[in-house]
């Protein structure tokens, strides 16, 4: 079984915040995850203010900048909705993925969510889904362990 | 000249320049060393003297076949290049550069290839002991086929050259190659010309008799000088202005391109460049002068580096009437000219045009390279959308994502997230820059299948 994602970590329905307060959130949860240690959250927002990681098609992927490897303890991914969408940089963002990469194990994973999330029809059926299961099936597909 | 011919040799030339360029501190430092030690030298030296032929027989070319593998398929290509560039070197009397040429880009591809057939088929744990072997034995095989089968070939055009070039230089036609040489200049082609087909020639002749006038065929910074002074003094508005500044970066600078555009904005000034090189290549012969080396870039200073001990008069004075003819007859065509100049700017942006016409078409993208701060997010995603893309299209090119900083040199386009373009060509000179916003269901990613299909 992979441990890079979990239905438990794909957390659907949230309220409303502010652009920091989802970045925070997706960061804590990686380190009350085991995924990451605190100073990765840091991280995260100062890879925020080089280039933000909204990537499109509602999604934001914030992680930490490329020195911060250190900070993970093993690949992992967490996963916010916010089906009334969040400002991101001049953006709206419904899914706010939380990534801490290390080794490339976690590539098949960010593959498939690309794909999940490359047309902006099927990016916003995902946006309200209420089907975490169905989620989880999408981004972990064909994964073998 | 067609377009996409000259696009062609404009790509091949910028090839043999990427070999050649990288190791011209080598070749000058050989070009000292001659200059100095050999016993018509300065200071000759027996003793010092020794480091002239096995410089210039094994550490040149192996340089030359290194870089070309390197061009093809990085170090571990570079490394095969030189292998096989040791087959050539060791068949041969003379300094094997062509075969060199050759045989370095051919061993980097040779592995490039042999890679990507093991690559699948390797169990996990043996990857070093199948790379180290599998480039061992590619590289004996390619150096004994370089040995026994293209040393003799390029031995034989070599000759065959040589006595081409005899021809020419005994019948003392040799100052109406500028008849093709600065037309070919103008059109960008210098360095396809100077590195490729010149200074080999000059290598050779240098090696025997310790200088050549072959370097000095297209190198020679009179005529480009001599047009810049007619504009200077006849010219009109902003070419007249700018003519100053050029003069500088190119006579003293060596950067030939700078007099391009001025004689593309007046293309009958093309025969003040032929009159030019004519008279300085002609001079040269009666002085019977030479170069110890390329001058590279051809600037004033690098020409007296490289002049050897005696042959100054005879070099400033080719320079000196070739600047003189190129002058006059620029002077000629700037005063007889009623119309209005056409104005550099448009010149400019003409030659510009030229210039990009080389760049990546659809055959020379082999890698793309996503690019983002650290490599494991946007970059990734990105990466595997247009691979998803890519394969749809059968189009066959490899994509990979790394930081910006692990930006592989063999990489052909390099695609990154506007904010960090300016990164990303630092990182990546070589490759093409593609900036997009949003790492998935970008429009750029279409319009990449469309153009690489």
């Amino acid at each position: 079984m992979q441990t890079i994602l979990t239905p438990h970590n794909i957390v659907l329905s949230q309220p409303t915040i502010t652009r920091d307060q989802a970045i925070q959130k997706a960061g804590e949860r990686l380190v009350e995850e085991g995924y990451v240690t605190s100073d990765y959250i840091d991280a995260m927002f100062e890879r925020e203010a080089i280039v933000s990681t909204y990537i499109g098609n509602g999604i934001a992927i914030p992680h930490g900048v490329g020195k911060a490897k250190d900070a993970i303890v093993k690949s992992g991914i967490v996963v916010f909705q916010y089906p009334e969408g969040i400002d991101y940089n001049g953006n709206t963002a419904y899914i706010v993925i939380g990534i801490a990469g290390k080794n490339n194990d976690h590539i098949e994973i960010l593959a498939n969510i690309a794909e999940a999330f490359g047309e902006l029809e099927d990016a916003r059926a995902l946006w309200h889904s209420d089907d975490v299961n169905l989620i989880y099936e999408k981004f972990t597909a064909g994964l073998s362990e | 000249m067609d377009s996409t011919i000259r696009v062609r040799i404009q790509s091949f030339g910028r090839f043999l320049s990427g070999m050649v360029m990288p190791n011209i501190g080598a070749f000058i430092a050989w070009g000292l060393i001659t200059a100095l030690f050999i016993p018509t030298g300065w200071l000759p030296n027996e003793n010092l003297a020794e480091l002239v032929g096995p410089m210039i027989i094994y550490m040149l070319p192996l340089l030359i076949g290194f870089t070309g593998g390197r061009l093809i398929y990085g170090i571990r290509g570079g490394v095969l290049g030189a292998i096989a560039t040791m087959g050539v070197v060791v068949g041969a009397d003379v300094p094997m550069f062509i075969g060199a040429m050759v045989m370095g880009p051919l061993g980097g591809y040779v592995i490039k290839k042999i890679d990507q057939l093991l690559q699948d088929k390797t169990p996990t744990g043996f990857e070093m002991l199948v790379n180290n072997f599998s480039a061992g034995i590619a590289g004996t095989l390619l150096a004994l086929f370089a040995l026994l089968i293209i040393g003799p070939v390029v031995l034989g055009l070599n000759n065959a050259l040589e006595a081409l070039v005899d021809v020419v230089v005994d019948a003392n036609l040799l100052p109406f190659a500028s008849f093709f040489i600065e037309p070919a200049k103008i059109l960008f082609l210098n360095n396809a010309i100077n590195h490729g087909v010149l200074g080999p020639l000059g290598v050779n002749e240098a090696a025997e008799a310790g200088k050549s006038i072959f370097f000095m065929l297209e190198t020679n910074p009179g005529p480009g000088l001599g047009i810049l002074l007619a504009f200077w003094v006849f010219g009109r508005g902003a070419s007249k202005a700018s003519a100053p500044g050029s003069v500088i970066i190119h006579f003293l600078g060596g950067i030939h391109e700078i007099y391009f555009p001025y004689v593309l904005a007046k293309p009958v000034l093309v025969l003040a460049a032929i009159a030019g090189g004519f008279t300085g290549v002609l001079t040269f012969v009666i002085f019977g002068v030479g170069l110890v080396a390329t001058p590279s870039p051809g600037s004033i200073f690098a020409y007296i580096a490289m002049t050897p001990q005696g042959d100054f008069l005879g070099m400033f004075a080719g320079v000196l009437t070739s600047t003189v003819a190129s002058f006059f007859v620029a002077s000629f065509f700037l005063k007889i000219d009623k119309t209005k100049v056409e104005d550099i700017e448009d010149a400019k942006a003409k030659v510009a045009s030229m210039k990009s016409a080389g760049q990546k078409k659809a055959s020379a993208v082999n890698l793309v390279v996503f690019a983002c701060d650290a490599g494991m997010g946007s970059s990734a995603m990105g990466a595997s959308t247009l691979k998803k893309k890519f394969k749809a299209a059968s189009v066959n090119v490899e994509v990979i994502n790394t930081s910006l900083e692990e930006i592989p040199e063999n990489a052909d386009l390099v695609v990154t997230h506007r904010d960090l373009k300016a990164r990303a060509s630092q990182n990546a000179p070589q490759a093409e820059i593609v900036a997009i916003e949003n790492f998935v269901g970008a429009p750029e990613y279409d319009q990449l299948v469309e153009r690489l299909k």
